[in-house]
Parts: structure tokens; sequence; C-alpha cells
């Protein structure tokens, strides 16, 4: 956002017109105005407010993928959403995306990747000349398309072959192999140590960013004052990271709570539907069972959940600008 | 990094009478690099997997006795030729039409007003936070309708449209730190607004071109669930959807699955490791500061 905030007067939503000397040019500024942004409107209509309102159409519909786009289907009103509301394992499947797969792994990413930060940017690192070499191997993860990822992790975490169980028996430590991803008391925490790798490295950036604002005066002023490096976390590098992490909790917040592929590619909700999260149930509702009426009803009701973080995360952002200006 | 050049460097530091050549100093310097090892360690091993050799998975741990580059022909076999030009055809013109597209339209945002731009941009920044899994469903039968599944004209829409918020977002704030004076001078010279654009606005706002396109690029080379529900004949999937089915059907030959991941994920570490400097700034900061 600091492009928005780096215009001269307040913010683009607020800011008024410009240039009024040159009104007499408005008849040609507003016909290329229209090619301008034209196309990426429509792009957006097209792609994301169509699918959307017909969502709500098909919500309110018995249909199947195939009727969908020929036939059509029946209406039945609110039948999916009270079919959806009366099963229990829509409870499951919202407790699950909220909790084990978006709020752990949210809690782990902003710990790990504070850590991860904070030694990136450790101040010895820059006099041995090595903070560039950190900073490489910091965002190496997220180089790895997730599909690879997952993959990666399905091998290191295989009971048989898996180099994290053949450590594990090699010292001792267990006697045979853990099937991390085949059994309930493990899966969770198999799923989420995926996510979090692969995603940690945008977390750490992020911090990092927010690292390099905080000058160094603050902590010159404080070391002369005789604090040591916890205070100094405590009283000066966290106080002045709030607002990136809060972000950054947000928008991750955000996108793993609908996350589809971690999940589908790893456990494809399994054991059974143990690990079955909202990404999932919607894909295997209309692509695997082909009831299109109750995944658009699912994906609205998870929409509503999502609209809620959105405002937050909204009304956080132009708090911020108005900070700013 | 071997032991004699870290002796180096802490020796290079102690001489300047730097923190650094205290035992606390390195102690701190080899716990940074073991945890930030660990990290990397689940790739490295990657590509170790990739040129060892099959028979020697029973070896658990053990580096290779020798390197072979068999897997990489066993994935080669498999069609991944085809799917890494197929992902690279799709990735790169996508990513041009999506950063073209969001040049045009930041530079409108930027130095036009017009009635509902505050709405639209609101829409634009709203966009970026929708999930595709719940588009996809509505999006397969609106695209089976208008017959662009199985086509790479749907797929290159579907890339173009997710990446055109965040780019028409990240244009926006190099174009607005522009100052309006450069390309009102222009006109009165008689430039039209395409040219003003190419000339004046374009190589200032280059890095961020730059960092748009990355971002499309590398958005469509890593994406699976549009690509896998769009994409239906099989010599037509991109690497993430054919990694997945390789995966499925090579479960237990890790070399060979190693391999094909070895292949989607250099192309991205390059870019990444090229851009690491660039990244703190731009992606991280642009998107959150």
């Amino acid at each position: 956002m600091t492009r928005l905030q780096s215009r001269p007067s307040g913010h683009p939503l607020q800011r008024g017109s410009r240039s009024d000397g040159l009104a007499r040019r408005r008849p040609r500024r507003r016909r290329d105005t229209i090619w301008l942004i034209g196309p990426t409107v429509a792009i957006i209509v097209f792609f994301f407010i169509g699918p959307v309102i017909y969502n709500g159409v098909l919500a309110l519909q018995e249909v199947t993928l195939f009727q969908a786009g020929g036939t059509g289907g029946t209406w039945v009103g609110l039948d999916n959403f009270v079919d959806l509301l009366q099963d229990q394992s829509t409870y499951a499947i919202f407790g699950n995306s909220a909790f084990w797969l978006t709020v752990v792994t949210v809690a782990a990413r902003i710990v790990l990747g504070l850590g991860l930060a904070l030694m990136v940017n450790a101040v010895i690192l820059g006099s041995v000349k090595l903070r560039w070499l950190a900073r490489s191997l910091v965002v190496v993860p997220w180089a790895v398309p997730p599909v690879v990822a997952i993959v990666l992790w399905k091998f290191l975490l295989d009971p048989r072959d898996g180099a994290i169980n053949e450590i594990l028996v090699g010292t001792g430590i267990v006697e045979a192999g853990i099937p991390f991803l085949q059994q309930v008391s493990t899966v969770w925490l198999g799923i989420q140590t995926i996510v979090v790798w692969r995603e940690l490295p945008l977390v750490v950036l992020t911090i990092l960013a927010g690292l390099q604002t905080i000058s160094p005066e603050q902590y010159e002023a404080a070391e002369i004052d005789g604090a040591g490096w916890w205070k100094r976390l405590w009283h000066i590098t966290l106080p002045n990271l709030r607002s990136s992490i809060a972000v950054i909790a947000l928008l991750t917040t955000i996108w793993t709570f609908n996350n589809f592929i971690y999940v589908w590619l790893s456990t494809k909700g399994g054991p059974g539907t143990f690990t079955e999260v909202l990404g999932t149930a919607i894909y295997r509702e209309a692509f695997v069972d082909y009831d299109v009426g109750r995944a658009s009803a699912l994906s609205l009701l998870a929409t509503l959940v999502m609209a809620i973080f959105a405002v937050v995360y909204f009304v956080r952002v132009y708090q911020r600008r108005g900070e700013d200006s | 990094m071997s032991r004699t050049d870290l002796r180096f460097v802490v020796a290079r530091a102690r001489r300047k009478g730097n923190r650094a050549g205290t035992v606390r100093g390195t102690i701190a310097i080899l716990a940074i690099f073991a945890a930030l090892m660990l990290f990397v360690a689940p790739v490295a091993w990657m590509f170790v997997i990739s040129v060892r050799p099959a028979d020697e998975m029973g070896n658990g741990l053990a580096l290779p006795t020798e390197i072979t580059f068999e897997a990489f022909d066993k994935v080669a076999d498999f069609g991944f030729i085809q799917f890494f030009a197929n992902s690279l055809i799709v990735g790169v013109i996508s990513a041009t039409i999506s950063v073209l597209l969001a040049l045009l339209a930041a530079y409108g945002f930027s130095r036009r007003r017009f009635r509902g731009r505050n709405a639209l941009l609101f829409t634009v920044v709203l966009s970026q936070l929708f999930p595709f899994v719940m588009l996809v469903t509505p999006l397969y039968i609106i695209f089976g309708q208008l017959s662009l599944i199985d086509s790479y004209l749907g797929i290159i829409i579907a890339y173009v449209a997710i990446t055109l918020p965040f780019s028409v977002y990240m244009l926006l704030g190099y174009i607005d730190s522009i100052p309006a004076s450069l390309d009102e001078a222009a006109e009165i010279d008689g430039a039209g607004t395409l040219r003003l654009i190419f000339r004046i606005i374009l190589p200032v706002a280059w890095p961020g071109l730059v960092a748009s396109w990355i971002y499309a690029f590398t958005l469509a080379w890593e994406e699976y669930l549009l690509a896998s529900v769009l994409l239906t004949s099989p010599d037509k999937r991109t690497l993430p959807v054919a990694m997945a089915g390789l995966f499925g059907e090579f479960t237990t030959q890790w070399d060979v699955v190693m391999a094909a991941g070895v292949v989607a994920t250099v192309p991205t570490l390059i870019i990444f490791l090229i851009l690491q400097r660039r990244l703190v700034g731009n992606l991280a900061g642009g998107s959150v500061k």
C-alpha cells in the first residue's frame, strides 16, 4: 500500500479532481478512459463478478454439473442452505478450515517468520557480509511450486522411504516409521508442516521489510540506556512491526481459509473425512459428486465468513492510510 | 560454507574490531546458518534424490554413490518436455497480456477522474482476495458454454484475470509516484495517450512492470486448480497438473517424482534467487507496508 500512500494528497479513493485548467480536454479524456480501464474492468466482471452472481443462482437449484450447462436444474429455494446447516459435517468442515488449517498455521507462520526475519536481519550477518546468502536461502521454499512442495513433503514424511522417518528410526526415537499423513493423530501436523514451510518466506519477507523501516537511532538510544536484546525486541522491534504483522496475518488468513490444494493433494480430506476443509468440500461436491447446487451454497457460506475478514482488512488498511497522511 | 571460509570471515571481522570476532558471534552465525540449512534441506534433498540411482532408495539418507540422470529420462518419456513448454507458453503469454492491460488500467486510474472510479478501484482490490475454489464451479460451466474448456485461450484468460488485480494495484503506485507534470508536458507537445504511456511512463515504471510480470508468470507457472479443471486433454496439461498426475502413477518411484519436481522448480528458483534483493522491497514492502 505504499504506492497509494505515496500520493501527494490523501489516498486515491478520496482525492478530488485535479488539473482543472485542462477542463477543455475533458471529452477526449473521457473517451480514452474507457479503453484504458475498459479491458481490465471487462475481464474482472467476466471472471469475478459474473461467476459470483451465477454462483448465487446455482445455489438456489438442485442441479448437476452436466445439467447446469444444458437443460438446467430445478428451483429449490433455500433447501441447499437448510440441508447444509442441518448437516453435522458442515460444522466439522468449517471447524477444520478455521482452526486446524488457518489459525494454527497463521500463528506458526507469524512466530517462525519473526524468528527467521530477525536471524536474517541480524547485525552480525551484516558485519561478516553474509546477509545476501541468508536472504537467498530464506526465499527458497517460496520458489517451489505448491504441488511440488506437497509431493516433496509426502516423500519426506513417507513411513518407509521418507527422510524424516529415517532420522526418527535411525536415532532410535521411534521403532517403526510413522505414517504421518495416514493416521488421525498426526495428519494435521503433517499438513500444517507443509503449509507453514512453503508459505513462510512471504511472512519473513514482509517482516524483513518492516524491520528496515525501524530507525537505527532507536536501537542506539536503547543500547545507551543499557537495554538488553530481549528488552529491545519487546520495546522497540515488536511495537514497530505491529502493523506489518497485522496485515500479513489478515492476508494469510484470508488466503489459507479457502485453500484447496494443500489438503487435497496431501490427504484428499482423509483419513475418511477427517481433514475435509472448505476448499476440498466445495471441489468434491462439484467435481466428484456433481452436486453443483450444494457446492455453490457452501461457497456462499464460506464467502460470508471471508467477508468478515475482508472488512477487517479494509478497515485496517484505510485506518493506516489515515494515520500516515 | 566450509569451515576455513568461516574462519576467514570471522578473522576479517575481528580485525575490524567487530562483535563477530567473539566466540558468541561465531556461534550466532553458525546457529543462524544451521537453521537456514534445515529450512532449505527439503529442496536440497529433492535435488539429491533426483540424481541418485533408483536402487539406492534403500540406502536411506546416504548420498548417491554415482550421479545418474535416468530419472530425468523417465520424466521426459512421460511427456514433461511438452508440459514444460505448455507452462512456459501459457505463463509468458498471460503474464505479458496481464502487465500490458494493468499498465493501461493503472494509468487510467492514476491520471483520469471519472464517475465510479472509487467503486471500480475498490472492486479491483477486493477481487485480489477472492478464493478461486469458489469461482471454479461457475467458471467451469460458463467456460464450457463459451467453448473455452480445454483451450489455451481459456486458461490464458483465467490467468490474466487472476493476476490483473494485483498488477494494477502495484503499477498504480509506480505511476502515482511519477509527477503528472511530466505527461502534461508531453501532452502539450501533442503526444497521444498511448505514445505518452510508452514514452514517458514505461521507462520510469519498468521496475514495477518487471515485478508484475514475474508475479504473473510465477502464479501461472504454479497454479494447479484452474489448470486441472479447465484443461482436460492430457497433452495440454501444465507442469503442476502433470506433476500431480505423475505422482499418482509412480507413487513409489521417488527418484522420478523428485526429478519432475526439480524440472518444475528450477525456473522459479532461478528467478527468485536473482531477484531476492528486489523481492524484499517490491512484493513484501509494496503489498503490506
